[in-house]
């Protein structure tokens, strides 16, 4: 009796384990960049941090850019995933990757100051020399930045998984600012042509350099 | 570098060889504690580092505990060859010696004469090396790799030279003098600062020379067998080595900032100060024939 129990048992879990496995559609599904934000990024420790602070020191103005499907990257679940039920309800959900690949990159990025920087500086000009970048996906063994045009090149189309499908970067503006607050528009040409245009806030400009308590 | 993989190759083509042509054999094992001092006239840094005054030491010296293994064999009377490694208090394999040895002139019951010629490569630490930044630049924050703030500093020496060797009844001293060239084994680090309150980052790159200098080295060894069988002896040993050699640390230095585009490179020659290595360690032989 015991034995014909076992083997039942046996044959339960080798089922259950058997249910628990499944298969995913790891085709690709293609997205397009259509939205960018601008956010507000605190570098005047070590390392930059999102801030939503609109004053910044003048020599540490920062910015972080986010490209990314407005609509979400919800139709890369749609896909059904091959799950073997056999007759069974799944212990836990097969937890698929959804893989997502956007259809365009970045090819130019151009920034321009909204408000006059200095005296050689005025509204209106375009500034992106002025700025280097630096990823937010890592990769790189160096602390340093990259310039913008190294920025775009790096921008290969990569693949991204479900909840990641945002292409960021960190703008870092070079130069010393004299002015009291400045604003920045910020353009991306893409690939197929298009452009994505983002504003930042007024950002105040704290002079005056006082040590941290 | 090429010419010291050749003396390197000599050494181990002239130990296949003996082994090759073995006729008398004998094994020996030793196993040894001991203490290991370097000590380096450290001058003060000027504008550039000397990677050599972040060794690992306290006050002028840094000391170091060395538990040694060397494992010899002699194919007959006149070739000797060992080698050897050495553990540090990590537990981590540090050392490594090769050298082999051939009898001079003609045979004689108390002592004789032989040629050596020896290859070693031993470690030391090189601690905090990010200070001579941090006190420098007190504008900018540094920031040094901490799974390498610590790394070793290896060290190769390739000598050749005549050993003397006396032997009565139980007691046998040996006592060396060669003469070579020492050179540290080439590293790569790299040292990121960040300016507080501003956006720049810049990033130091060092990559060090080989830059091989004249060492001199002593080695005194004195062994007594406590128990002597037909084929087999277990002696007590003691053994000292000192070197002595004048030596600088060679490196290019580039300093990247904002990217890594338009660095400014700088080749550093720090001045020759003297580098003294002394050990001294004792343990158990064992010598099968």
């Amino acid at each position: 009796m015991i034995r014909k129990l076992l083997l039942l048992f046996f044959v339960i879990t080798t089922i259950r384990i058997a249910s628990s496995c499944c298969e995913c559609d790891e085709s690709l599904s293609y997205f397009d960049f259509n939205k960018l934000t601008l956010a507000n990024i605190d570098n005047t420790g070590d390392w930059p941090v999102s801030t939503a602070s609109d004053s910044m020191w003048f020599e540490a103005v920062a910015f972080e850019a986010a490209l990314f499907d407005s609509t979400g990257y919800y139709y890369a679940m749609a896909k059904p995933s091959h799950d073997l039920h056999l007759g069974f309800q799944a212990a836990y959900s097969c937890k698929c990757s959804f893989p997502v690949q956007s259809m365009q990159q970045m090819s130019e990025i151009n920034i321009y100051t909204l408000e006059s920087l200095n005296d050689s500086l005025p509204a209106g000009a375009n500034v992106s020399r002025l700025f280097v970048a630096q990823s937010t996906s890592g990769g790189s063994n160096s602390t340093l930045y990259v310039s913008l045009p190294d920025l775009c090149n790096s921008s290969e189309q990569q693949r991204y998984y479900y909840g990641e499908g945002v292409e960021s970067f960190r703008l870092f503006l070079k130069i010393p600012v004299s002015s009291p607050f400045v604003r920045f528009e910020m353009v991306i040409k893409l690939t197929d042509d298009r452009e994505l245009t983002s504003q930042t806030r007024r950002i105040y400009i704290r002079h005056q350099q006082t040590s941290p308590l | 570098m090429k010419c010291y993989m050749k003396l390197l190759f000599v050494t181990v083509l002239l130990a296949v060889s003996a082994i090759a042509s073995a006729q008398h054999e004998q094994f020996t094992f030793s196993i040894s504690t001991g203490n290991r001092a370097i000590h380096y006239d450290s001058i003060s840094n000027s504008d550039n580092p000397d990677f050599l005054n972040y060794r690992y030491h306290n006050g002028l010296k840094g000391n170091y505990g060395m538990l040694l293994l060397e494992f010899g064999f002699s194919p007959d009377s006149n070739w000797k060859i060992s080698s050897g490694f050495g553990i540090m208090s990590d537990l981590a394999l540090h050392d490594a010696t090769l050298s082999v040895s051939r009898k001079l002139g003609k045979y004689h019951r108390y002592h004789t004469w032989a040629i050596a010629a020896g290859f070693s490569l031993y470690s030391q630490y090189l601690n905090n090396y990010h200070q001579f930044q941090e006190v420098h630049d007190t504008l900018f924050t540094t920031f040094a790799n901490s799974n390498f703030i610590q790394m070793d500093l290896l060290d190769i020496t390739i000598t050749a030279g005549p050993e003397y060797r006396f032997k009565a009844k139980r007691l046998n001293l040996e006592q060396g003098l060669k003469a070579g060239i020492a050179g540290f084994v080439p590293f790569y680090l790299t040292i990121a600062q960040k300016k507080e309150y501003s956006n720049l980052r810049r990033e130091y790159r060092y990559q060090t020379h080989f830059s091989p200098a004249p060492a001199f080295i002593s080695t005194t060894g004195f062994s007594y067998n406590l128990i002597e069988t037909y084929d087999f002896k277990l002696a007590i040993m003691v053994e000292a080595i000192a070197m002595i050699s004048s030596r600088t640390l060679k490196y290019r230095q580039t300093l990247s900032s904002w990217t890594l585009e338009n660095a400014l490179i700088t080749d550093v020659s720090p001045q020759k100060q003297w580098y003294r290595f002394t050990e001294l360690h004792a343990g158990l032989r064992f010598k099968f024939e």
